[in-house]
């Protein structure tokens, strides 16, 4: 997975419900807050996240950083794919500082081509994210957080499938 | 947007005096190339992308009516409206319209070139929307009043100094301080640009590519601010251009692996959304309207004609990057949107070969840009051929037709021509020895050749001409 080649870091639990302390883990990192908005993804909810503050809603400008399910991951470019619905809310992948998008590994593909046919009907966004926000429109010098998150965190869920 | 491609001259000089845009430009060209080498030459077949992604676009251009319609059908499906701008009046009328109801004042924007060839802002300023371009490099150049100067990083053009000055002069009221370093600069724009994205009523994007099989718009940006101008507002609305439709989502992953490389030298913009129709029930953000304005100012009269290959085109500025005119002096001095290898071709094509009838000869042919064009564009063809067009149509000057003329009748008599090269050699030899205007080696100018030599220096030829060395070798080839 290239995933690091973007610029985006990487973090292995072994289930989702290693997910939480993965979140506490890099968060505590980052100096930030455990404080955390959530897709209101059912997996998501039924996990016990002791120990961080969280809210199953989407992002408005507030929040600091997001936690979020992906669809599935493109390994040729690092890529996380994310499909919108009511449980998958688009702000929460820009507006937060700080995004962590939860992958199962079951979930990888090789390359983009193999991402569409798991897409069954078009959702209303397929968002690929491929690290954290960035620009260099000065001087040709690249700076992280343009206007989406600075950091872009995956914790790879180790599912056993693939 | 008022063109000024006839003063390409003027302006080119004016540029080239340019202290600040030397140096913005001299740092930005090393940039683009290099990254741009080392991506291309990561991926082993980058040149079976290249031809398929030409195959791809010219089966699109052979049946671009049926793909628009493919496109439009299933576009409406998901809940959007598509509007058809045969011009740009009609695409500021089109936006006009969606924009004009109570309640609607503030417009974000992400970058679209193709609201540039009508002057969108300007429109919509005039009916009392205050718009705000939310790329960082599109909002520099909006503070400065400007237009952009390269399609993907259109200040290119400014110091990180007049940026500076730009955020002092207009963000100090608002109690921002002074910032001078990149990082600072970018994260006050941040600041300032969140108030807009979270306040406004419209977004307005660009589309990079139109997928007719599903009818997405996919938007690429590496900021983000795309995204964020499209989910927040209550409406959003497409400006795109015809020729950005493709066939399916299994040909998207070709044109992506080719346009992140060129473009950047990434490997994958950061960020890359396939948008399908407004807010869906239950969904807890996006806009409730979805529009997609598909322009075509002239492109569709540019169908089937020997310019055709140009509408390949998906975009990247590769050509740009790599030519020496347009990194000698800026997209400015172009005059109209497109700067550049493809803004000479598509210019003349879409304000009429009159308007800037001096694009055609920004180029020196030496076929960088057609080399680096992920779509293999022939560019320099295409500006040969518009050069032809222009001498057909009587629109060269009258030194430069007397010069073709008498070459010509010089040319085709043998023993005149070969009179006529071995007098001028003389005639340059004898001045390089009476040493006048010569430095060792070089002419700083030649009688007759002023114009040729105002920008650069001649060499001092060889003693004999060519055609003398030539049969000299030949004779000692054959003995």
């Amino acid at each position: 997975m290239m995933h690091e080649r973007v610029h985006g870091t990487l973090d292995k639990v072994d289930d989702l419900a290693g997910v939480p302390r993965a979140v506490c883990r890099y968060l505590q990192n980052l100096s930030v807050p455990l404080r955390i908005v959530m897709s209101p993804d059912p997996e998501f909810s039924s996990i016990n996240w002791e120990g961080v503050d969280v809210e199953g809603r989407a992002a408005s400008r507030e929040d600091r950083c997001s936690v979020t399910m992906a669809f599935a991951g493109i390994a040729e470019t690092g890529t996380v794919a994310m499909v919108s619905s009511a449980s998958s809310p688009i702000t929460s992948h820009f507006l937060p500082e700080v995004n962590i998008a939860a992958l199962k590994q079951s979930r990888l593909v090789p390359a983009m081509e193999d991402l569409w046919p798991l897409i069954a009907e078009q959702p209303r966004t397929v968002n690929l994210i491929s690290g954290p926000s960035k620009t260099a429109d000065i001087e040709q010098t690249i700076v992280y957080g343009a206007h989406g998150p600075r950091h872009f965190h995956v914790i790879l869920v180790c599912d056993g499938d693939a | 947007m008022q063109a000024k491609s006839r003063q390409f001259r003027e302006s080119a000089k004016v540029a080239l005096l340019d202290e600040d845009l030397r140096t913005a430009m001299s740092r930005a060209e090393g940039g683009f190339v290099d990254t741009r080498r080392a991506a291309v030459e990561e991926l082993e077949n980058f040149q079976e992308y290249r031809e398929f992604a030409r195959e791809t676009k010219n089966h699109v251009l052979g049946h671009l009516d049926h793909y628009l319609c493919l496109f439009e059908k299933n576009a409406t499906a998901s809940g959007g409206r598509v509007h058809w701008a045969a011009n740009g009046e009609d695409v500021n009328r089109i936006v006009l319209d969606i924009c004009n109801r109570p309640g609607i004042g503030k417009i974000t924007k992400g970058k679209s070139m193709v609201s540039e060839e009508s002057g969108l802002n300007a429109a919509l300023e005039s009916g009392g929307h205050q718009v705000v371009e939310t790329d960082l490099g599109e909002y520099i150049i909006q503070l400065a009043q400007e237009t952009p100067s390269h399609i993907i990083a259109p200040a290119v053009h400014k110091t990180k100094q007049a940026v500076t000055d730009l955020f002092e002069e207009f963000h100090n009221e608002a109690g921002y301080p002074k910032v001078v370093e990149h990082g600072d600069i970018v994260n006050q724009a941040r600041q300032v640009l969140r108030d807009h994205f979270c306040t406004a009523d419209v977004g307005i994007t660009g589309g990079n590519f139109l997928v007719a099989e599903t009818g997405s718009v996919a938007i690429i940006t590496n900021e983000g601010n795309g995204d964020l101008t499209a989910t927040l507002p209550d409406i959003h609305i497409v400006v795109t251009s015809i020729e950005k439709v493709i066939p399916d989502l299994q040909s998207l992953g070709g044109f992506l692996r080719l346009l992140g490389r060129s473009a950047t030298g990434q490997v994958m913009s950061v960020y890359t959304t396939l948008f399908n129709g407004p807010r869906r029930a239950g969904d807890l953000d996006g806009p409730t309207e979805f529009h997609v304005v598909l322009v075509d100012n002239g492109r569709s009269g540019v169908l089937g004609t020997r310019h055709q290959d140009i509408l390949r085109c998906i975009k990247c500025g590769a050509c740009m990057n790599h030519c020496p005119v347009y990194t000698s002096v800026g997209g400015h001095a172009y005059g109209w949107v497109y700067p550049g290898p493809m803004g000479s071709v598509v210019t003349p094509l879409l304000i009429g070969r009159k308007n800037a009838p001096d694009l055609p000869y920004a180029c020196t042919l030496n076929g960088r840009c057609k080399t680096v064009c992920p779509v293999m564009i022939p560019l320099p063809e295409l500006l040969r051929e518009h050069r032809n067009n222009l001498v057909e149509m009587g629109e060269t000057g009258i030194v430069h037709r007397l010069g073709m003329w008498a070459w010509y009748r010089v040319a085709r008599r043998p023993a005149l021509y070969r009179l006529a090269t071995r007098l001028y050699v003389l005639k340059l030899n004898l001045i390089a020895r009476l040493g006048s205007p010569f430095r060792r080696g070089s002419f700083r100018s030649i009688p007759f050749a002023g114009g040729w030599t105002r920008t650069r220096d001649f060499p001092v030829p060889q003693a004999t001409t060519f055609q003398a060395q030539w049969r000299k070798r030949g004779r000692r080839g054959r003995s």
